[in-house]
């Protein structure tokens, strides 16, 4: 999946530990969805989608 | 270290915390033990003397299971391949040199696979760390 984490994160000024402060995970974890090298659980995805006032479907977007 | 996040610091300190106080632990109880072991006969009641360096062994034991369950969802994950990965060159190892035991290779203590398993975790976790990158 692709994912509009870094765009938004930058949009805020906020660096990868800032938000990984946010959303109480670590760092590596913010990079590796940023990179979409991980897509995180629903909980999470949630999660991330409350903070940027988004739907979890604008965030995320399937590859296909 | 830098790169850790205020939240990752503090579980990394409370984990090492808690693995440091029981390790004091383990080494009081170990030379204890073998202090009181080495002036009993052969026995039940030895055996058990020389076994109670398992208790704090079990404390560590679930120290590093509250660690794990403290970790983020990706971290944990990681965490979790590295150890799969692990499990499997040990035994890779161990049953290799095993076979070479069975032609004349020296017989080595079962103490030995613990160090092996250290070795890999660092080699492994060493490894994926550089491929990520």
């Amino acid at each position: 999946m692709r994912n509009i984490l870094r765009e938004l994160r930058t949009d805020r000024g906020w660096s990868q530990a800032d938000l990984a402060e946010k959303l109480s995970v670590s760092r590596q974890t913010v990079n590796a969805i940023e990179t979409g090298r991980y897509d995180p659980s629903l909980p999470l995805a949630i999660q991330i989608a409350r903070l940027f006032h988004k739907r979890v479907e604008a965030l995320f977007l399937a590859d296909d | 270290m830098n790169q850790l996040s205020p939240r990752e610091r503090q579980l990394l300190f409370r984990y090492l915390s808690e693995m440091i106080a029981v390790f004091f632990l383990y080494a009081a109880v170990l030379i204890i033990s073998i202090e009181i072991a080495n002036r009993l006969h052969n026995g039940p009641v030895q055996t058990a003397i020389v076994l109670t360096p398992m208790i704090p062994f079990f404390l560590a034991l679930a120290a590093i299971v509250r660690h794990v369950r403290r970790l983020d969802e990706y971290v944990r994950l990681q965490m979790l391949e590295n150890v799969v990965v692990v499990a499997g060159v040990t035994a890779g190892l161990t049953f290799t040199y095993g076979f070479l035991e069975g032609v004349g290779f020296p017989r080595l203590s079962m103490f030995t696979i613990w160090p092996v398993m250290c070795a890999t975790f660092i080699v492994v976790g060493l490894g994926r760390l550089i491929l990520r990158r």
